[in-house]
């Protein structure tokens, strides 16, 4: 990273030039042309879906969170993969929709709590 | 006497910030394929343009050695075209950036924005968004080319607004059609949920450079300064005008901060064809280098001196301006390659209307 002395001090100088111009917005700007900074408000949830039988992984499978619109589908492999906004906690329901393609199994699932940066989910679903 | 001293502080502060040229966004023109035909366009983007899209591994392998200096989540990789929307890899693209620690967001005129990509797209770990709204259906769909433009960019506002994770705001462009509008659109933005509006006035770059129609006369750029003043007084938006000029006794009534071009300085971009720039609007000119047979890291870190020291600028009308030392020569876009005259001055238009 950026950080040999004579960066450190332009580093101080900003931060007194900036404060001494009376700018709020001198530390984080838009460009003007661009997007608004991304200041990251949200987590990451990935995990993979087996079947509680057979413990193959299940591809196919819809992977959506309670009140929010992003979802995933499963892989091949039975994984999947998403990021959602950061909450407390995040409803992360499973779904078989593809009919018998994959097999027929029940819906399931299970209440994350958010914690760090992330949260692998190991899934088992029934056989219908 | 607090505005000066302001001002001589944040000239300190820009030629300090010029010094750390420390990289905050890195824009990625993906496509120059568009499917509106913008009356203002300042890239002249076409539906069918014959220049491929970069694949996405070109700007990524670009881009990586940008970690061995940064952390990669300082950086946003703003992704823009043309209309980024069109390329069907875009929440690929975004979960490969998320994966090396880029921030991301897009650029776009919401026309192919529907439920099933803002899910995609979130999925993928978008985080901020731009989406363009020229006004009222009648305007909008004037300048945008196209009669169902407003109402598909309304259906992408409502469910970008929707949204408690995206940081986002509607960019509008100003012109003689919409002016007298602003008051009323403005209220319905509010009754959107919209908090963030910016407002630009047409710069006479591109198919905008032919089309005097779509610039506002001294007399309306000074009204618009007024309107952008008086509104941000209330606070039931957070209006400012956009960061393409100095703008004299307006500069913080109209925006947060002092004007400051920061092209170069901590802007850059990678182009269609892999050239790399600064915003993706300034005429290829200025163009400092080529992914393909220069490292980005080191053209950034080692070029840019057209945009680092902007002496040059001081010619044209700017020679004898008093505020350049202010203004510095103004928004780089707004320079050609002859490089002898600014192409326009806000400042300077409102100035005569005082005089």
């Amino acid at each position: 990273m950026k950080a040999n002395f004579k960066d450190r001090k332009r580093k101080v100088l900003r931060a007194i030039y900036g404060t001494l111009s009376f700018s709020t917005a001198l530390f984080v700007f838009q460009a003007c042309y661009g997007t608004d900074k991304d200041f990251g408000a949200d987590y990451y949830i990935k995990g993979i879906v087996k079947s509680k039988t057979t413990n193959l992984p299940i591809p196919g499978i819809k992977v959506s969170v309670g009140n929010q619109p992003q979802y995933d589908y499963t892989d091949n492999s039975g994984q999947f993969r998403i990021y959602v906004s950061r909450a407390s906690e995040h409803k992360i329901v499973f779904e078989d929709i593809d009919s018998a393609k994959n097999g027929n199994y029940l819906p399931n699932d299970t209440i994350v709590r958010v914690s760090n940066d992330s949260t692998f989910l190991n899934i088992l679903l029934s056989d219908k | 006497m607090i505005n000066r001293l302001t001002h001589f502080f944040h000239n300190h502060f820009r030629a300090n910030e010029v010094k750390i040229h420390e990289l905050s966004y890195l824009f990625w023109e993906c496509t120059q394929r568009c499917n509106l035909k913008c009356l203002h366009c300042g890239s002249d983007c076409i539906a069918d343009s014959k220049i491929i899209d970069m694949p996405f591994e070109d700007f990524l392998q670009a881009i990586l050695p940008l970690k061995d200096l940064y952390k990669p989540d300082s950086i946003t990789v703003v992704i823009t075209g043309g209309e980024p929307l069109l390329r069907n890899d875009l929440p690929q693209c975004g979960w490969i950036l998320r994966e090396h620690g880029f921030r991301w967001g897009i650029v776009t005129n919401g026309y192919r924005y529907n439920s099933d990509i803002h899910a995609r797209l979130l999925a993928a770990g978008m985080g901020a968004i731009t989406l363009s709204l020229d006004g009222f259906e009648e305007s909008h769909n004037w300048l945008r080319g196209n009669n169902n433009s407003f109402n598909n960019a309304l259906q992408a506002l409502d469910l970008i607004s929707s949204s408690n994770r995206l940081f986002y705001d509607v960019v509008t462009c100003v012109n003689s059609r919409n002016f007298n509008e602003l008051s009323s659109f403005r209220d319905f933005l509010i009754s959107k949920n919209v908090k963030s509006w910016r407002l630009f006035t047409i710069a006479p770059i591109g198919r905008a450079a032919s089309n005097n129609d779509l610039q506002l006369s001294n007399f309306q750029l000074k009204q618009l300064m007024d309107f952008i003043s008086l509104s941000r007084t209330d606070k039931r938006i957070d209006i400012k005008f956009s960061c393409e000029s100095y703008v004299g006794e307006y500069e913080k009534k109209v925006r947060d901060s002092y004007f400051f071009c920061r092209a170069g300085i901590n802007i850059a971009s990678i182009l269609i064809d892999g050239s790399i720039s600064a915003c993706p609007n300034i005429n290829r000119h200025f163009v400092q280098g080529n992914i393909y047979h220069d490292m980005f890291l080191d053209v950034w870190e080692n070029r840019f001196d057209s945009m680092r020291n902007r002496n040059w600028t001081k010619t044209g009308i700017c020679l004898n301006c008093k505020d350049f030392k202010n203004c510095n020569g103004g928004a780089m876009h707004l320079w050609d390659e002859k490089q002898d005259c600014i192409k326009t001055c806000i400042n300077d238009k409102i100035r005569k209307i005082a005089d």
